[in-house]
């Protein structure tokens, strides 16, 4: 795990050819990028460019036709299945939930890979979820079920249980797809919050491009399973590079 | 019942009859209109018969009326008892052949009481006709009824209207009969309550009698002509 | 009322009930046949301890399963409606063993017979299952489908063999279809509890594993789990007990299906294990009360206790339904 604190890189391309068939990449031109460690980077691009195979592929470790993905310097199927959950989190981008679940039981599952087989999942009122659950103000929902709560406040529940993982790194995937103006900006003070209260690097994949330009360190543009653009924020806002984009 | 209107004399007055009449040999080429339970209307009308004997248990309710639609006259048949068998064979010589005089039937009578004898005797059975699960064969039925003829109490009583229910265990445990019937296609049925019979009566151990179903299992007079399997076998 | 009550409500009433089973039945049972065996209270005595307790233990062991198992395919496919016979194992082993009896004479009485020769029906729907598309979770929906159309399959080619044979031979086919309880000795019994009990314990294991999957697959992989071969592992043993189960007491319906719901409407478990644990129970219960009730209903009948499960479980669930 030392090695992983002290790589320098979040997310490495080297070469990587994405694809679901072992013969049919979805672009010829391979991607190649070094996501440095401490930034929010937004992953940008038009429905179908390879944004969630991408994030899959880090997730998975499939669709990988040519080259390497990598997570601090590992590729997936390298990672320790101790080590994983420590690695990267995700919060997906239709996540599924048991329905009759609380609140409460339902942030315990995070510790599912760190508790024996034997011995019973850490309780809520223990420490380690303290911070957690006061940087995302969910001591009043713990009680509620899954079901009763508004998206927003569903979507910071989800969040909190990809940041109890522990995580050095976080993958979003269209966070804030189904939330109201209100409910997106909330959440998105909440990921900066994070960003500084647990320092860890965050990978973001959205099309909100606003807020992207306010948020985001870094920007990775995906144009049919090429990479498009891999520069700061203010680069790609200077230039026309949204319209050829979206073209 | 196609055997039985052979036996009555009328065989080949039969032009077609339901599926699976196998017995007698005869029958077994004769043209098929259907199962007994759903015969086809529309075969019997190509066969343009007089008469149409239906089977009391298994045919639907509502083929009289069917039939009368189609100007087709219907006898429905029920056989529960020795009493039905020969009423019934008396009923459809009368109402279809026109006879007046029922000599085959009275035969079949007689030689039926001299086969019982004078005094009766008495003696518990039970009727299996399959052994897992345990289904018996009711009071209500012409083989229940024939081997009472013979002086049996069938231990199934006549409380219970079922003709072949399937019955729990604990009651067969609790109920030993003298003898036991199985009426069965072959001896591998016959030694399969063999082997059950051990298990729920090991201290009773009742007289298993094998009832070939060939020979017993369908309603007509063929059943009579074999009393003399039963006749040896009790006491 | 508050859950922990409602778990001790239900733990105490089980108790009750299960006490009170082996004394509900067609027959009336003096109550020293308990202990007295000689005289008059031999028959009494037998039917207690030789009959009614190993079937007893047959009864809870298998609602305790068909409930956990259909519990898991209701987590695992993330559908209420999913319930054991789903993929069409049971139908594949019914059919073999409706098979065997017409055209190989093996015909039931021991489960020895039984369980060997269709071990083989079930593993024959087991390969067809674990070569489809169990790997991903898009796949599960496939999966469902496949298995409605094997249960298509197998029902037709069952009934097109019950209509084949002689009516008096379909006798034996309905204990296949609706389910029979057999009188197995306590031996038997036992062995039956135990080995069920292993394949439950492997299930409650894998509880933990489910409650990932629950999350998502991309979940699951931060996890570092592998969600095609939990999957793969769960269908695995689920469909060799299943075949165990089924080839035993035929097809019981209704159980794997409202019992977990049941369970998760009144309980709202917090866990997979939990929802396990007292899936077997409630499944236990149900199997139990509708076993003494099949041999209570109008006795000395014995009606077939799938017709039973049905009876009763679907106005129970209904029930519910409206309640909530």
């Amino acid at each position: 795990m030392e090695k992983i604190t002290n790589h320098p890189f979040f997310v490495e391309a080297l070469n990587v050819q994405l694809g679901f068939q072992p013969r049919t990449p979805l672009s010829d031109k391979p991607i190649s990028f070094q996501l440095k460690r401490g930034l929010i980077t937004g992953l940008i691009g038009p429905n179908g460019a390879g944004k969630s195979t991408l994030i899959n592929a880090l997730v998975t470790g499939q669709s990988i036709i040519r080259g390497k993905l990598l997570c601090y310097g590992i590729e997936k199927n390298r990672v320790s299945k101790k080590d994983s959950s420590n690695l990267i989190s995700i919060l997906p981008q239709e996540p599924t939930f048991p329905r009759e679940l609380r609140v409460k039981h339902f942030l315990e599952l995070a510790f599912l890979p760190s508790t024996g087989l034997l011995k019973p999942l850490p309780s809520v009122e223990s420490e380690q979820f303290e911070l957690e659950l006061n940087t995302l103000s969910l001591k009043p929902l713990l009680n509620k079920y899954l079901k009763q709560l508004s998206s927003g406040e569903r979507q910071r529940v989800f969040l909190a249980r990809a940041l109890l993982q522990k995580p050095r790194g976080l993958l979003l995937d269209e966070p804030t797809n189904h939330l109201d103006p209100k409910a997106t900006s909330d959440f998105w003070q909440i990921i900066q919050i994070c960003k500084n209260q647990f320092a860890i690097d965050i990978l973001v994949s959205s099309h909100d491009i606003s807020l992207l330009k306010k948020e985001c360190d870094w920007i990775l543009a995906i144009k049919n399973g090429a990479l498009f653009f891999d520069g700061t924020t203010d680069d790609f806002f200077r230039s026309d590079i949204t319209e050829k984009l979206y073209a | 019942m196609t055997e039985l209107v052979f036996q009555l004399g009328y065989g080949n007055t039969i032009v077609a009859t339901s599926q699976m009449s196998d017995f007698p040999d005869e029958a077994k080429t004769l043209p098929r209109i259907g199962t007994l339970f759903q015969p086809s209307l529309e075969k019997i009308l190509g066969f343009a018969p007089n008469w149409v004997l239906i089977d009391g248990e298994s045919s639907p309710t509502d083929f009289e009326s069917d039939l009368k639609n189609l100007n087709i006259n219907s006898l429905r048949v029920s056989i529960r008892s020795i009493k039905d068998l020969f009423d019934e064979s008396k009923r459809i010589l009368k109402t279809i052949f026109k006879q007046q005089s029922f000599e085959f039937v009275d035969n079949q009578l007689n030689h039926l009481l001299k086969e019982i004898g004078s005094t009766p005797s008495d003696f518990s059975f039970l009727i299996f006709a399959w052994s897992s699960p345990p289904i018996l064969v009711g009071h209500n039925t012409f083989l229940s009824d024939l081997l009472s003829q013979f002086g049996g109490r069938n231990l199934l009583g006549d409380k219970i209207k079922a003709t072949y229910p399937q019955v729990a265990d604990e009651w067969i445990i609790k109920h030993p009969p003298q003898f036991v019937f199985v009426i069965a296609d072959s001896e591998q049925q016959l030694n399969e309550i063999r082997t059950s019979s051990n298990r729920w009566w090991p201290k009773d151990k009742p007289k298993l009698i094998f009832l070939p179903s060939s020979d017993f299992a369908r309603t007509s007079f063929t059943a009579l002509k074999n009393l003399n399997r039963i006749r040896s076998q009790i006491p | 009322m508050t859950f922990k009550k409602k778990y001790v409500v239900f733990i105490i009433s089980a108790a009750l009930i299960l006490w009170a089973l082996p004394f509900i039945g067609s027959e009336n049972l003096s109550f020293q046949a308990i202990w007295k065996s000689s005289g008059q209270y031999a028959l009494d005595h037998r039917i207690l301890w030789s009959l009614r307790i190993p079937r007893l233990i047959l009864v809870l062991t298998v609602g305790a399963s068909l409930a956990v198992l259909g519990a898991s395919y209701q987590v695992v496919f993330n559908n209420v409606l999913a319930e054991p016979y789903i993929l069409g194992v049971s139908s594949g082993v019914t059919l073999g063993l409706v098979v065997a009896e017409t055209f190989f004479d093996l015909r039931s009485g021991t489960p020895q017979n039984i369980a060997v020769g269709l071990l083989f029906a079930g593993l024959v729907v087991m390969l067809f299952l674990l070569s489809y598309q169990w790997r991903s979770g898009r796949g599960l929906e496939k999966i469902v489908l496949f298995g409605m159309g094997l249960n298509f399959v197998f029902s037709s080619l069952l009934f097109l063999v019950l209509s084949y044979r002689s009516q008096s031979l379909g006798a034996g086919s309905i204990r296949w279809l609706f389910g029979h309880i057999p009188w197995l000795n306590t031996s038997q019994s036992l062995i039956f509890l135990l080995i069920n009990l292993t394949f439950l314990s492997g299930l409650w294991a894998m509880g933990r594993l489910i409650d990932g999957l629950t999350l998502g697959d991309s979940v699951a992989y931060t996890f570092g789990f592998s969600p095609a071969k939990i999957r793969g592992l769960l269908f695995l043993l689920t469909s060799l007990q299943l075949t165990l189960i089924t080839s035993i007491t035929g097809a019981i319906g209704f159980i794997g299906l409202v019992v977990p719901h049941c369970v998760r409407l009144l309980f709202h478990p917090g866990s997979t294990r939990l929802l396990f644990i007292i899936s077997a129970l409630g499944g236990a219960l149900f199997l139990g009360l509708s076993d003494s009730l099949s041999r209570t209903l109008l006795p000395p009948l014995e009606f077939p206790i799938g017709v039973i499960t049905t009876l009763l479980g679907g106005p129970l669930f209904l029930a519910l339904l409206w309640k909530k």
